[in-house]
């Protein structure tokens, strides 16, 4: 659907118009065509994921940010082919990782490749640690996983060197600790060891830093950038947080819906953003200089139900600025000023439609936005 | 059961959060732990001696409501009055009923737990002829249905719906409907009456040889372990089925650990904090009901002593067995709790 | 011990879980449920209990032999002309046998709950609402009678009492007091806490009103639920009974002793043990399917220890 070819600039690109492929840097690590994820439920198939394409270049950091129920942490876990047994999931397109489609790997070998070419760091420590083992040996087993050849002992060795790199503080006494021993932000320094353990070469991060204290998520952002320098690799940050993107990615896709809606290097977005939608995600952001009780400008509405087929845009029954055509239409993504920057929209930010909408709704929008806490992601 | 296990599975997400810096948290942690580990076993001992004390005092008074002359009965119909009277004092049956409970706990402590009015044999000596028969059948049974569920279950969780799960499944819900005598008759005509391999009843001590051991012993315990693994095939795999959704097996399978490692290593013991209480639950009940199968098989257990004495009316022994059982029960339990305890390091910080 | 679909599927954590894909749809998210299949398993069951129930019910009005009655010229006969399922080790119909054990059967398992499920319920409203030194006795005394061999009080009791219908049903049934105690409690414990419980209370309802009006009727369901389970689990202690020879005294049939009885001939005429035992296993395990679709459907915790 999205690579119909429309006469938009983007699409004359080649087949993958979302990948905003650049042809002055390398070639990508990770490359995702046309990415579809559907859950079969017994209300029909849910596409959590639609028409996905994306790439990530070797040692770049790649934002991707969304509303709970975007299809962001699908999509993450669907790229490395993560899905919960029993789950009957439909996946199409292709995933090129190391020049292998990851979708049509066997299973066998998609099993190698995680951990020690692709990891992952969850959102919530406490429940991504196994609550009954001690944290010496999560991460050992993962050492010696990725690296058979080495004795139990130096396995350890290897584990309490990792727990130091990752800033734990008396690390062979850690070993010996349970997860729920230690604070949020030790756990996650420790989920970040093990994701670190096998050497990946691209690392996802899915709302790492949720779950945590303010001022520990800084930490934790600061030591994932950290640690992302130091081994070369690529990272994919998911979050709901675009303020938690702002200065530590390269580059930042906007999910809504199962869908990208706007992907820009970050400079460019919050410089010039044209989707409505990333605009509302901005306003909700608090602001410092606000007084510290002023009302969150949360966006009003849910995102819509993914189990029923909708045309036109999917932000439309949410959007000041939706039109007719934009219920009737899916907007395509088209290319902005930047090249790299392209967006899914018929009236984007700066048109003269969506201003004198955006100025007409404002007063509407935030009152209704009090009493549907729609940007509430735990 | 249910209780334990829910205050497990949910870790106090919002006290994790308020929780003070590791180090100081684990200085104050050492230097409670003895006292408070002290403190919850003791708490554990004080109840279960008051479970014990009830249990066999329960049995006295129930025991007095006995019909007929206990000491008639010894003597036979012949006795003249004087010689039953007498008897009646030595045996101080004209006492209140604490008196006797007093004196019966007096003896039982010493381990005398009197005479049987049926063999004559001293109680002690038949419950400790017949105590290693149940021990070794009660550990067959839960060997093998723990070992039968387990299989099961993990396999079930490894291909969920798969035609290995759906026929345990299903199987499991028959084991569970059918009564342990029933599933023994079925085993004693397809094993023994029609294929001739295994006997059809008798027990054959350890001294007889290993191979006549066990082949007396296979059958009963197969026959009562069908369904005790019917039931934990359905409880372990529903907790495993839960655990597999938790965020730790996701970031387990993200390390790349094997399939094999996510389900033994991983998912498994979280998963049997129910399976371990119900599996220590079960055996007192079994040892229970294994009256039926000792019955069909004609094992020298416990059960079958007790059945006849009940017929018999030889309240002595019925006493001293029903106070064995309720001992076991409270023995497994503690061991339970123990268990618990080794099982999940969590129960362990917050009891201290 | 868990019912764990419906609360594993909303997930603890914010992140969005493979299992609810969508985040607004209606009800709960189903993801990980298998496709919903027609309850057929249920409905068999419901009819096979229906059948057994009908015939029992009628057995006086079937045109069946008297199960008492030897027919001296079939004995341990398959079927023939006047017995349709042939005749038991001692030549009575095993037809009329059956029919007639269904009606002791289900006479001690029903009541028998009835009777465990009205005391229970009532121990355990009272110690999940009222808390305090009620909940502490009747849980102490709920542990002490757990830690009892059932089934040894019940040959006690029918040693004491003789083995009549009445000290069977009293027997069975006192001795799942307790598992209803404990259901009923943790029920009511769950419920007491809702808001309309609380509500009712503060606009001035009494306690006792409260729990009868409020808590009562939803604790009920789950306990039902539960009563399904228990009738097939009573009904397996009757049969354990019965062929033990502390169920009810011959001549009058049950299940468990007509199996009891076939056993000398379980080589030669295996129907006299098969059918008693086929029979009791269908019923049982009808009794568990209902019991255990409609545990999953109420709400509230439907897990408990025998």
């Amino acid at each position: 659907m999205s690579a119909k070819p429309t006469g938009n600039p983007v699409s004359a690109a080649g087949p993958a118009p979302d990948a905003a492929a650049s042809p002055a840097t390398a070639a990508p690590l990770l490359e995702v065509v046309d990415l579809c994820t559907g859950f079969h439920t017994p209300r029909g198939l849910v596409r959590a994921v639609d028409h996905v394409s994306i790439a990530v270049r070797p040692e770049e950091t790649l934002g991707i940010v969304g509303e709970s129920g975007s299809g962001k942490s699908v999509f993450a876990r669907s790229v490395m082919g993560l899905i919960a047994p029993g789950q009957r999931v439909e996946r199409t397109g292709r995933i090129m990782f190391a020049g292998r489609d990851l979708v049509r790997l066997p299973r066998r070998e998609l099993r190698k490749m995680w951990g020690s070419e692709i990891a992952m760091v969850l959102q919530d420590p406490l429940t991504s640690l196994n609550p009954v083992t001690r944290i010496g040996r999560q991460i050992s087993e993962t050492v010696r996983r990725h690296r058979p050849e080495l004795s139990r002992g130096e396995a350890e060795a290897a584990s309490v060197e990792l727990l130091r790199s990752v800033g734990i503080p008396e690390p062979a006494k850690r070993m010996h600790a349970y997860p729920h021993q230690l604070s949020g932000g030790m756990r996650q320094r420790v989920g970040i060891a093990i994701a670190l353990a096998g050497n990946p070469r691209l690392l996802f991060a899915d709302e790492p830093t949720t779950a945590l204290d303010v001022t520990v998520q800084h930490q934790i952002l600061d030591l994932l950038g950290r640690q992302q320098a130091e081994r070369h690799m690529a990272m994919v940050l998911v979050t709901h947080d675009l303020g938690v993107v702002a200065t530590r990615t390269d580059r930042i896709a906007v999910m809504y819906a199962g869908r990208i809606v706007e992907t820009a290097p970050t400079r460019t977005l919050f410089a010039n953003v044209m989707m409505p939608y990333t605009r509302a995600l901005l306003d909700a952001l608090p602001r410092l200089e606000e007084p510290s009780h002023t009302r969150l400008n949360a966006i009003p509405g849910h995102p819509p139900n993914l189990a029923v087929p909708m045309p036109g845009c999917r932000f439309a029954d949410r959007c000041p600025a939706a039109r007719r055509k934009c219920r009737e239409q899916e907007p395509p993504l088209v290319q902005a000023d930047d090249p790299e920057h392209s967006y899914r929209c018929w009236y984007p930010v700066g048109s003269p439609e969506y201003e004198s909408s955006a100025a007409a709704g404002t007063e509407t929008t935030e009152r209704s936005g009090s009493d549907q806490g729609a940007m509430r992601e735990r | 059961m249910a209780r334990l296990g829910k205050s497990v599975a949910v870790p106090p997400e919002e006290s994790a959060k308020a929780q003070p810096p590791a180090r100081r948290r684990q200085r104050a942690r050492r230097r409670r732990r003895a006292p408070g580990w002290l403190e919850f076993m003791l708490k554990r001992l004080a109840h279960l001696t008051l479970v014990l004390v009830g249990v066999t005092f329960l049995v006295s008074v129930m025991l007095d409501f006995l019909p007929g002359d206990p000491a008639r009965a010894i003597l036979g119909e012949d006795a003249s009055a004087e010689q039953v009277a007498r008897l009646r004092a030595t045996l101080k049956l004209d006492e209140p009923v604490w008196v006797r409970y007093a004196d019966w706990v007096t003896g039982a402590l010493q381990g005398d737990f009197g005479t049987s009015y049926r063999t004559a044999q001293p109680v002690t000596e038949a419950i400790l002829q017949r105590l290693p028969v149940s021990i070794q059948l009660m550990v067959f049974v839960q060997v093998l249905a723990l070992v039968m569920a387990l299989a099961a279950a993990i396999y079930g969780v490894y291909r969920p719906r798969g035609l290995v799960d759906r026929v345990s499944t299903g199987w499991a819900f028959a084991a569970i409907s059918t009564p342990h005598f029933v599933v023994g008759l079925f085993l004693v005509f397809v094993f023994a009456v029609h294929l001739g391999w295994l006997p059809a009843s008798g027990y054959r001590p350890l001294g007889d040889g290993l191979a006549a051991n066990l082949q007396s012993i296979l059958l009963p315990a197969l026959a009562m372990s069908l369904e005790p693994a019917g039931v934990y095939q359905r409880l372990l795999r529903n907790d495993m089925q839960v655990t597999m959704r938790e965020d730790f097996i996701l970031a387990a399978q993200a390390k790349g650990m094997s399939s094999a490692n996510i389900l033994i290593r991983q998912a498994l013991r979280p998963s049997s904090f129910s399976l371990v209480t119900l599996a220590g639950i079960n055996t007192a009940r079994l040892i229970g009901s294994a009256v039926v199968v000792e019955t069909l098989f004609a094992i020298p257990g416990l059960g079958r002593l007790l059945v006849d004495s009940i017929t018999a009316r030889d309240f002595v022994t019925i006493q001293a067995v029903v106070a064995v059982i309720a001992v076991a029960y409270v023995l497994v339990n503690a061991a339970i709790d123990l268990l618990y305890v080794l099982l999940d390091p969590r129960v362990r910080s917050e009891h201290s | 011990m868990n019912t764990p679909d419906e609360n594993a599927t909303g997930g603890a954590t914010g992140t969005l879980r493979p299992a609810s894909p969508a985040p607004r749809a209606p009800g709960p998210a189903t993801g990980n449920r298998p496709v919903r299949r027609r309850p057929w398993g249920m409905w068999l069951s419901a009819a096979w209990i229906g059948l057994v129930a009908l015939s029992a019910l009628l057995a006086p009005l079937l045109p069946l032999p008297d199960p008492t009655v030897p027919d001296y010229e079939h004995i341990a006969s398959g079927p023939v002309t006047g017995h349709l399922l042939g005749t038991d080790q001692l030549g009575r119909d095993m037809l009329a046998r059956l029919i007639h054990g269904a009606r002791a059967s289900l006479q001690v398992g029903l009541v028998a709950v009835l009777l465990g499920l009205s005391a229970g319920m009532l121990l355990g409203l009272l110690a999940g609402y009222l808390r305090g030194w009620v909940d502490a006795v009747i849980s102490a005394v709920v542990d002490l009678v757990l830690a009892f061999p059932a089934l040894v009080f019940i040959m006690v009791l029918v040693a004491v009492r003789g083995a009549t219908a009445t000290v069977l049903i009293i027997g069975l049934g006192s001795v799942f007091v307790p598992t209803f105690t404990r259901l009923a409690r943790a029920n009511t414990l769950m419920w007491s806490k809702r808001e309309f419980v609380l509500a009712s209370r503060v606009l001035g309802s009494g306690r006792l009103r409260t729990l009868a009006r409020e808590v009562f009727p939803n604790v009920l369901p789950s306990v039902l639920a539960y009563a399904f389970v228990v009738v097939a689990v009573v009904m397996v202690a009757e049969g354990s009974l019965s062929f033990l020879g502390f169920g009810l005294q011959p001549p009058t049939p049950s299940w468990g002793s007509m199996i009891a009885g076939g056993r000398q001939l379980l080589s030669s005429s295996p129907h006299i043990v098969a059918l008693p035992a086929l029979v009791l296993l269908l019923t049982v395990l009808s009794f568990n399917v209902i019991g255990d679709r409609l545990r999953n459907k109420t709400s509230g915790r439907s897990e408990v220890s025998l």
